[in-house]
């Protein structure tokens, strides 16, 4: 009888211990998912700023080949009217 | 696994309750046949005893050696009774064993003639019933106190303890109780020499038993009234009452009796003087009395005969059946013995058979409970190989969920990290760009200073200062295009806000050299207008509305000019429109502008439709824009 008794008291206390576990994990299973919420999060923030800087890169990349080709311009025409200014220049002075 | 609870905890406690409920049932049995065989009822319970104590159940105890009091009482030791019951009162607190006990205890010290003890004990059993409300057990109770004040000769309280008695049994619908009480009350009055209150009382009686129509108790009633007329010397009502329970006790086939009231109607007439009627009854009650082997009737019987001829003076008569009842006497005694010798053989006999089969019981009840024990026990250790499976499959789980959230949370904390990295290798390419243009914008603007000095500080021939002028020119749209270059690359997102007031600005520097002009924005209630466009988005789009108010400025001669934002199944579409004097498209199209347009058009992976004609506006439309 007191067999019985220890037996199925052991019984009873490892159901609860099983309760516990159960309870333990479904804690963490909770705990964990809102932490990878977080950083999914955090992610995709990160990856949206990583494609606008790319456009942005992409942008500036032909935007600043254009500029090149301008400013080369404006520093071409300026040397054709440094050149006509000197030439008038030394006519004058011949 | 709630459900699995329960069974272990319904398991658990039905096994401690197991002993408790085979120790009850041996004493129910018991209790069940002890009135017909009350030894076999005390060796059951005997049995129960040892089971009670081997599972150590003090209440199963206690009501156990109470039922032993009630069967020895029954067997007549009152002593041995009286200890079982303060026995069983000293091993159980269980109020209704409690109350049993007193019962039996107050009935035994009645018959010990310890009558205050008795009434003592009775009380306390009724306060006990009363306050439990059982009615039944009760009315017993209240019987059994008027039974000790009735020896005590306490006549009142032996009647109104009756009466309540009587009183509870009405309640409870029980006419059998109700007419024992009510005979209970007439032998109480009887004793005490009141034989009219006798009579009242034993008439009750009757009625209820004529109602219950138990021909039995009906004709024991019958009885006691003849017997009550007969101490009142109502001689022909005491015959017709005898004579009315002799054809019921003959109608219910209970010859015996039939022969004890035709005795008692013969002593009757004989007592009165009326012998020559009783000569039948004497020999009907003789020939029943012989036939069922009734001894006290057969002595009655041979008694009146010999009164019979003492009454009819026949002395010789009447002196040969006194001798034959003399002789009746002797051998009844003698027959009484060798009765008793044969009785007592048959008894030892057949208690040892039963002694044996009890045993034979009792090793088979172990043999049983022995493996309900190992049952239970196997059933535990089922139960328990279960739940350590379960708490396996548990622990097994919680780690495989650990490693993978860990194995997770790692993949995304590196993917974070390398997008992390990559954004700031960006962010620092694209402030060395901010840089450098800022640089470049300084430089610009040092050159149109330059050029203005060089145009109004030197006197340069025309065709030299017209060169100029175009220089400074392209030079200020170009440091515009980098301003509007740098204010986009600057901000994260651009707002429908943002666009607007930057193309006001525009325009108003535009409009400053020509005309007043209308300019209106609108967005439609359709768009979010919290809408953001990311800032090559936001670049792209003014771009086109930087280029089309220019050429409706510049060539269409416009004085109004529309933009409007609609929102289309969830994409953007923007409409420029003028009033200018159009174009035909046919023809133009290949204008730096609108190459522009299109380019840019391109770049926001949109759709351009240009509709216009000379003299009708022109609208520009672009849609299909994503919506980012």
């Amino acid at each position: 009888m007191i067999l019985l008794s220890i037996l199925y008291s052991l019984v009873l206390i490892l159901v609860m211990v099983a309760i516990w576990i159960y309870m333990q994990t479904r804690i963490f299973q909770k705990t964990v998912v809102k932490q990878n919420e977080i950083l999914q999060e955090n992610l995709a923030f990160n990856l949206k700023k990583y494609e606008n800087n790319t456009q942005k890169y992409t942008f500036l990349e032909s935007y600043n080949k254009e500029l090149l080709k301008k400013l080369f311009g404006i520093t071409q025409d300026l040397l054709i009217v440094k050149k006509a200014i000197l030439e008038d220049a030394i006519n004058g002075f011949l | 696994m709630n459900y699995f609870i329960c069974i272990v905890l319904v398991l658990f406690s039905a096994t401690i309750s197991w002993g408790q409920n085979r120790a009850q049932v041996y004493n129910d049995s018991a209790l069940d046949i002890y009135k017909t065989d009350s030894k076999k009822a005390i060796v059951i319970l005997e049995q129960g005893l040892m089971i009670a104590e081997k599972e150590g159940s003090k209440k199963e105890k206690g009501r156990i050696l109470n039922s032993l009091g009630i069967v020895y009482r029954d067997l007549g030791e009152f002593e041995k009774s009286k200890e079982l019951s303060l026995e069983s009162l000293k091993n159980t607190n269980d109020s209704l064993i409690v109350a049993s006990a007193y019962n039996n205890l107050g009935v035994v010290n009645r018959n010990l003639g310890f009558y205050e003890e008795a009434v003592s004990f009775l009380i306390k059993a009724l306060s006990i019933y009363d306050a439990k409300g059982m009615m039944r057990e009760s009315a017993v109770t209240n019987n059994n106190i008027g039974i000790v004040y009735s020896f005590n000769d306490v006549y009142d309280k032996a009647v109104e303890y009756h009466l309540k008695a009587k009183g509870e049994f009405e309640k409870l619908n029980d006419k059998k109780g109700a007419s024992e009480a009510y005979n209970n009350i007439a032998i109480v009055y009887a004793n005490n020499g009141d034989l009219k209150k006798a009579l009242e009382y034993f008439k009750y009686s009757l009625k209820l038993e004529s109602e219950l129509k138990d021909k039995k108790g009906v004709a024991e009633s019958l009885n006691n009234i003849g017997g009550v007329y007969y101490y009142l010397e109502e001689v022909d009502s005491s015959l017709v009452y005898f004579e009315k329970s002799a054809e019921l006790e003959k109608e219910i086939g209970n010859y015996s009796g039939v022969g004890s009231s035709y005795n008692n109607i013969a002593q009757v007439l004989i007592e009165k003087k009326r012998a020559v009627k009783a000569k039948p009854y004497i020999d009907s009650a003789f020939v029943y009395a012989q036939t069922y082997k009734v001894v006290e009737d057969i002595q009655a019987a041979l008694q009146n005969y010999s009164d019979y001829y003492q009454a009819n003076n026949l002395p010789q008569k009447a002196l040969e059946y006194y001798k034959r009842l003399t002789n009746f006497k002797d051998s009844i005694q003698n027959l009484d013995v060798k009765n008793k010798i044969a009785e007592l053989e048959i008894e030892y006999q057949t208690e040892k058979k039963e002694k044996e089969i009890l045993k034979q019981r009792a090793d088979l009840a172990e043999k049983e409970r022995d493996i309900s024990e190992k049952n239970s026990f196997i059933l535990g250790l089922v139960g328990l190989a279960t739940v350590i499976s379960l708490l396996g499959f548990l622990v097994y789980n919680q780690q495989k969920l650990k490693n993978r959230q860990l194995k997770k949370e790692s993949e995304l904390k590196e993917a974070l990290i390398k997008i992390e990295t990559q954004n700031r290798l960006q962010d620092q390419r694209l402030r060395i760009s901010r840089d450098l243009h800022d640089n470049i914008g300084a430089q610009l603007t040092f050159i149109i200073s330059s050029l203005d000095n060089l145009k109004y500080g030197f006197k340069l021939p025309d065709n030299l200062t017209a060169k100029l002028e175009t220089i400074s020119q392209f030079t200020t749209a170009t440091i515009y295009e980098l301003r509007d270059t740098i204010w986009a690359m600057n901000k994260t997102e651009i707002s429908f806000e943002d666009l607007q007031s930057r193309i006001s600005n525009f325009i108003e520097k535009a409009n400053s050299s020509s005309d007043a002009i209308t300019f209106n924005f609108r967005v439609d209630q359709d768009v979010d207008s919290n809408k953001l466009f990311t800032s090559v988005q936001g670049m792209n789009i003014y771009r086109i509305i930087q280029e089309s108010v220019n050429n409706a400025l510049k060539y269409a001669k416009a004085s109004i000019i529309n933009v409007q934002f609609l929102s289309k199944n969830h994409q953007f579409e923007m409409t420029i429109t003028d009033n200018g004097i159009g174009f035909n498209p046919d023809e133009v199209l290949g204008g730096n502008g609108l190459l522009n347009i299109k380019k840019r058009t391109h770049e926001l992976d949109a759709e351009l439709e240009i509709i216009s004609s000379e003299n009708k506006g022109t609208t520009i439309r672009v849609f299909k824009i994503l919506n980012t």
